[in-house]
């Protein structure tokens, strides 16, 4: 059996939006594969025979986002046209092979749904807020300028790039086009996650308020034939908008905190002016921001139900994710970390799941008594690896025993170690993901040690204190004692540190306040509070409760851990994407410079990705990804493998001085 | 007759990289396309003939017969002597080499090439690469984002009789060949890689120049070529001073006293060309037909602007050329062709307050001028064009005479709304030179203000020194001049003034924007908002600015405390902001902080941001729409909330 390596990253086959028809008598998913000419990720709907479980292509490449008519009888998708680039919305009929072409619109189709009684259905397309549906017929007039030009506060987002002003819109459209869309949202205003009560409203979130204050949306229902406005749905409770709604009967189930902050699951019921809480017997956080290292396809709702309203909830406890049924107070047992999951009528689940050896695999699980069969075999090119799962290590964060892993090397002889810090700071390290770079850097010799400090999330309410003081480096500095201790192998003169984002904070952080690392590599971090503002998406005056602005800005400047930035002292790597707007390249761009300035006998390097925003590692261009994760292992092999570099990094290149002209 | 417009720059002809053997004049015209592209020729002339090509970095052999230029970095050879002329490619010794400039003289070529060190994608992948670096500085605006890495190489062909098929390979090198110079009908180069150097080339019976050590480390600035007297026994280059560029011997014969220093040399002779920097070269020392005597186009230590001067080597001597200052001159060059009056002749590319620096051709004994070359630019015949006014004062501590101009609209019958503009830099200067966007904003009603505050060049050594750039005192030179400006012209109207400039002056109409409640609307072009982005993520990082700090923390706090964003609650004026994103001298960081801080405290007040994807920080060098765009939504914003218009 051989080793894994960066390369292998191009093999890993993701699968992702797991659908079930309502005769469950098939389902459907998304298979994603990347092209090596240009690292993007070509997706095509696979379908799956029930109770079979064969699996085969359903609908042609570049075919996603499957979703089946309530009577199973046709399939909806979603296909960008090569010609045209637009991304299409199609419907199959899967007995007789008719295709439908239902939105006449000349805009991507960024979202669909079936209404109850088939024939109709609800779409998501985006326009500017002046434009009407007859200009949306027309094609897109390319804008006169190059240049982007906003007057609103918050302008940009990591996941979006440049806010342009378009909203999403619903609009109803009838499969064989007998009348124009219906535009059932506020033309003005940002729509989305749309869900149907019964057959004759529809519920979705909009962004009521202007996007310039906050990311804020609520909850509004609209007839579905009427013209009427929509309304907002009154609720003590605000419904968290990264959650869809789901109807039962009266009720409306979502997501929500109360007013300690306290985040559960609701059922709000308008008419009755009345919630009820139905998340008592939850174990976990719902809607859990799991890292592995992968972010591919559609996310999955984090709250689901079946025919009959059992109600199900993807959670996470402790670094497990769990599949709950929070009214029956008890959970379905899992091969691995789920990803992404539907249900069928006769309680069969369909779910794509991770295993510390398996990239993701596609189950068919039933509820009734957990019986776990896998349906895909795409990643079996992992079993030809030599691919041990992690060792669990305990220790003690805070006076609490959690537990965290290591990926250990072949063999017994002494080994370099490096401490992986995870992002955040509210995500944690799934126990039972596929973590493909810890394995990468485990084959190259190295003890990959990973673990959930305090700050991290799905530990309870307590646990998320303590990021950004001194409790969270406690506890990495008390897991890697743990890991020493309980590994001797691991030679404690070779560690090196790495993390991304908050985990480049801490990687920074960590090799100022102590000197136990001979390499570091510092993914995307955020150091500078000072610069940080305004670069980045996140973080103004108006949402704090600071009104003047000096102020503001000399509170962001204390405490910053550039403070002591001249006790950096260990070579360092910088990877950053060029157009990371969560956490902008300046940062790094300034980690580089004061190493250069401060420790110029100091090796470092800054990379930086063209074109990828704050997910270029696990998201990215393949090509990117894997020369990510490939300049770690280099920097990591010069510094804690080979001989150390002896009066490296000098300035070779110092140019004729410019004249500093501005 | 027309006022200006920003559209006007369609029509606009540019020229640079005076070039002349003998007769022949050579120069580069710069234009744009109709796409928008800035595109150069090579304009060849000589009485009764005219020739052009699509290049650039013209040279011409000693007789006039051959002329070398570039094309997309590749040399090629026109014979003038032909009536339609055939470029010629000079061969590349291995191919995959750009030539970046070349030099002739008695016969013999010789050019600089470099060669980029990059990675390659796999065949038949379109992957875009990262940019990498260890070493710092590792930004440059010219390259729109990481320093390009290359080989050097210098190469030749020996005789031009017959372009060979290879030519030779003198030097290779890590290091870059600049301010190649050939002396003594070819037999030598000089050329200057970290320090001055010497190649010979053939045998001369001519006597061997020789550089001392210190002669050899003098600095060279490259915006200046260097100009060998008749005798050789010394060339002229330009060095850095300060922030200016001085005139300084190089000498190639010991013992040369150098005459640009000491008692009787002539003082602070000043080589600044900052104030209409493109990107092409000029031609700004020559020598001149009398005897130990050279002209310079060098400014004047008084009033900013590029003006012609004679410098007698022996007597140590100036005289001024442009007496009246009329003309600016930005090329100089011998010329040897036949003319109406006695005596020895210069060409020059000059222009005045009213036109764009072109082909004139000087009379040394008396200034008189002939224009060939009159068909470019002819629409300015049909513009109203602003003659700015000198405006001074003196500088509340005393110490200096602040300087600037001021234009006036044509209708001055109501109170004219002011904009105060300011330039660059710090280092660098406004003239009189016609500048159609100053125009265009005349054209508009406004009147204009172009300070020069302590820190600008062209008033001399002293004036330049940037000791007050940024600590307030640059500001209250402004705010002086503009008092004094307001009480000597009543005709202004003080309530409505707006403040705008790019980069330092980007930066000073923030400043002012935060500091004062003067001005009715202010729009910054890549302008340095907050000072950590220049120290730690601009081409200039990696400098250790904070020796005077013993706590970085304090440095960062300082910085900060100084920076224009820190003022942002405090501006009360309509902010427009405009940025390159791939400025990499002063970084799109800048407009993000600074707009995002003015619209978090001012919810209610009209602040825009505008991006422009692929602009660095030369707006200009992109595609002219761009330029335009950006020139025009100024002026909109200025016409919205200075004068009050319904726009």
């Amino acid at each position: 059996m051989r080793q894994l390596c960066e390369e292998d990253l191009r093999k890993v086959r993701y699968l992702s939006d797991p659908q079930l028809s309502p005769t469950g008598e098939m389902g459907a998913f998304v298979l994603e594969k990347s092209r090596y000419e240009d690292g993007t990720y070509i997706p095509s709907v696979y379908g799956v025979h029930l109770p079979q479980g064969d699996t085969f292509p359903l609908l042609p490449e570049g075919s996603f986002h499957p979703r089946f008519s309530p009577d199973g009888r046709q399939i909806a998708y979603l296909q960008r046209d090569p010609a045209t680039r637009l991304q299409k919305l199609h419907v199959l009929d899967l007995v007789d092979g008719t295709a439908y072409s239902p939105c006449p619109f000349q805009r991507d189709v960024e979202d669909v749904l079936f209404h109850p009684r088939g024939a109709v259905l609800v779409i998501i397309v985006r326009a500017r807020p002046e434009e009407t549906a007859e200009d949306l017929m027309r094609p897109e007039t390319p804008p006169a300028s190059s240049a982007f030009s906003t007057g609103e506060l918050m302008y940009k987002l990591d996941e979006e790039g440049y806010l342009d002003g378009r909203v999403r819109r619903l609009y109803l459209v009838s499969l064989v086009r007998t009348f124009s869309p219906i535009c059932l949202s506020d033309p003005k205003t940002d729509a989305f996650s749309p869900v149907f009560q019964g057959a004759d409203r529809l519920l979705f979130f909009a962004r009521t308020e202007s996007r310039e204050r906050s990311l804020h949306a609520c909850l509004q229902s609209v007839p579905v034939y009427g013209g009427k406005a929509p309304e907002t749905i009154p609720a003590a409770l605000s419904p968290d908008s990264g959650v869809p709604v789901l109807c039962r009967g009266d009720e409306i189930i979502c997501c929500g905190a109360d007013e300690s902050g306290k985040s559960g699951i609701y059922a709000l019921n308008p008419a009755a002016h009345g919630e009820r809480c139905l998340s008592e017997r939850l174990q976990g956080d719902v809607h859990p921001p799991v890292l592995g290292d992968e972010m591919h396809g559609e996310e999955s709702p984090a709250l689901r139900q079946d025919p009959r309203g059992t109600l199900y909830a993807l959670t996470g406890r402790e670094a497990k994710t769990l599949l709950e049924l929070p009214e029956e107070g008890r959970s379905i047992p899992l091969p691995g970390a789920l990803q992404s999951f539907s249900i069928g009528p006769d309680g069969r689940i369909l779910a794509v799941v991770s295993t510390p050896t398996s990239p993701m695999e596609l189950y068919a699980i039933d509820t009734s008594d957990g019986n776990c069969r896998q349906l895909t075999h795409e990643n079996d090119w992992a079993g030809d690896l030599h691919l041990p799962g992690p060792v669990s290590v305990p220790f003690l964060c805070g006076g609490r025993e959690v537990a965290g892993q290591v990926f250990l090397p072949e063999g017994e002889e002494p080994c370099p170690g490096i401490l992986y810090v995870h992002g955040g700071p509210e995500c944690f390290w799934g126990r039972d993901v596929f973590f493909f770079e810890a394995q990468a850097l485990r084959a190259r010799g190295y003890a990959v040690m990973v673990c959930n400090p305090r700050g991290s999330s799905s530990y309870g309410q307590d646990f998320l204190e303590g990021a950004y003081g001194d409790e969270a480096m406690h506890d990495l500095h008390a897991f890697l004692d743990a890991c020493l201790k309980q590994h001797p192998r691991i030679d404690p003169a070779r560690l090196g540190i790495t993390g991304g984002s908050y985990g480049g904070y801490m990687t920074v952080k960590m090799c100022i306040e102590s000197s136990r690392f001979r390499a570091a590599a510092a993914q995307r971090p955020w150091v500078n509070p000072i610069t940080s503002y305004g670069t980045g998406d996140m973080g103004f005056m108006s949402g704090s409760e600071e009104h003047d602005f000096r102020a503001y800005m000399l509170r962001r400047a204390k405490g910053s851990i550039l403070r002591d930035i001249q006790k950096l002292n260990v070579p360092m790597l910088l990877l950053h994407g060029e157009k990371d707007f969560r956490c902008h390249v300046e940062q790094s761009d300034q980690i580089f410079s004061m190493m250069r300035v401060f420790h110029p006998e100091i090796p470092s390097r800054i990379v930086i990705f063209p074109g990828e925003n704050h997910n270029v590692s696990r998201g990215g261009l393949m090509h990117h990804r894997i020369r990510h994760l490939r300049e770690i292992g280099d920097w990591m092999d010069r510094f804690l493998k080979d001989a150390p570099e002896e009066n490296a990094g000098k300035d070779t290149q110092k140019e004729e001085n410019q004249d500093g002209r501005l | 007759m027309a006022g200006f417009e920003p559209r006007d720059y369609w029509g606009l002809a540019r020229f640079s990289s005076l070039q002349t053997a003998a007769d022949t004049i050579a120069m580069v015209k710069s234009t744009w396309d109709e796409k928008g592209q800035l595109r150069h020729h090579v304009v060849a002339t000589r009485s009764g003939f005219e020739f052009q090509v699509e290049g650039t970095d013209p040279a011409l052999t000693g007789d006039g017969r051959y002329l070398f230029y570039l094309f997309r970095c590749a040399l090629y050879r026109l014979d003038l002597t032909k009536d339609a002329p055939v470029p010629e490619a000079v061969a590349d010794p291995d191919g995959n080499w750009e030539t970046v400039s070349s030099v002739t003289d008695g016969g013999i070529l010789v050019f600089a090439q470099r060669q980029e060190i990059r990675e390659v994608a796999p065949e038949g992948c379109s992957w875009d690469l990262p940019l990498v670096a260890e070493a710092m500085p590792c930004r440059s605006d010219p390259d729109h984002g990481f320093r390009k890495q290359y080989r050097y190489r210098l190469c030749t062909c020996p005789s031009l009789d017959i372009l060979p098929a290879t030519p030779r390979i003198l030097r290779e090198s890590e290091k870059s060949f600049e301010g190649l110079c050939l002396l003594w009908d070819g037999a030598w180069l000089l050329f200057h890689q970290e320090t001055w150097q010497l190649l010979q080339l053939q045998d001369t019976t001519a006597p061997s120049p020789v550089l001392t050590e210190e002669a050899a480390n003098t600095p060279m600035s490259r915006g200046v070529r260097p100009c060998p007297a008749p005798d050789m026994s010394y060339v002229l280059i330009g060095t850095p001073d300060g922030m200016e560029t001085a005139l300084h011997v190089l000498p190639l014969a010991p013992d040369l006293p150098d005459f640009t220093q000491g008692e009787n040399a002539p003082a602070g002779l000043s080589l600044d060309c900052y104030m209409d920097r493109g990107r092409l070269s000029h031609s700004l020392i020559a020598p001149a037909p009398e005897p130990d005597s050279f002209y310079v186009c060098a400014t004047d230590d008084h009033v900013p602007g590029l003006w012609l001067l004679r410098v007698d080597r022996v007597r140590g001597t100036i005289v001024w050329y442009t007496p009246n200052h009329d003309f600016l001159v930005t090329d100089i060059a011998p010329y040897g062709g036949q003319t109406e009056s006695f005596g020895g002749h210069m060409a020059a590319l000059a222009g005045t307050c009213q036109s764009v620096p072109s082909l004139r051709i000087l009379s040394t004994l008396r200034f008189q001028v002939s224009h060939p070359g009159e068909e470019d630019n002819a629409f300015l015949s049909s513009r109203t064009v602003s003659r700015p006014r000198r405006v001074s004062v003196q500088s509340l501590d005393g110490r200096a005479e602040i300087q600037g101009f001021l234009h006036f609209p044509q209708d001055t019958s109501q109170p004219v709304p002011l904009l105060v503009w300011v330039h660059g830099g710090p280092a660098g200067c406004w003239t009189e030179g016609l500048n159609l966007e100053i125009q265009s904003a005349v054209s508009a009603g406004f009147a204009v203000l172009l300070p020069n505050p302590r820190g600008s060049t062209g008033c001399g050594r002293k004036y330049a020194s940037p000791e007050h750039a940024f600590d307030g005192g640059a500001a209250t030179d402004i705010l002086t001049l503009l008092d004094e400006v307001l009480r000597q012209y009543p005709e202004l109207d003080r309530h409505r003034m707006g403040v705008l400039g790019g980069s330092y002056g980007g930066y000073m109409s923030a400043y002012l924007a935060g500091t004062t409640s003067r001005f009715r609307a202010c729009v910054v072009q890549k302008g340095v908002t907050n000072w950590l982005y220049i120290h730690f993520c601009s081409s200039q990082a990696g400098q250790p600015v904070f020796d005077d700090y013993r706590d970085f923390q304090d440095f960062l706090v300082d910085s900060l405390r100084i920076s224009p964003v820190f003022q942002a609650q405090d501006v009360s004026c309509p902010t427009l902001i405009i940025h390159g994103e791939e400025d990499q001298q002063v970084p799109a960081a800048c407009a993000h902080q600074y707009y995002t801080a003015l619209k978090d405290c001012h919810p209610q007040l009209p602040v825009r941001l505008m991006l422009f994807p692929h602009l660095n920080h030369d707006l200009q060098g992109g595609h002219l729409q761009d330029y335009l765009q950006i020139q025009e939504e100024t002026l909109l914003w200025l016409r919205r909330y200075v004068k009050g218009e319904n726009v």
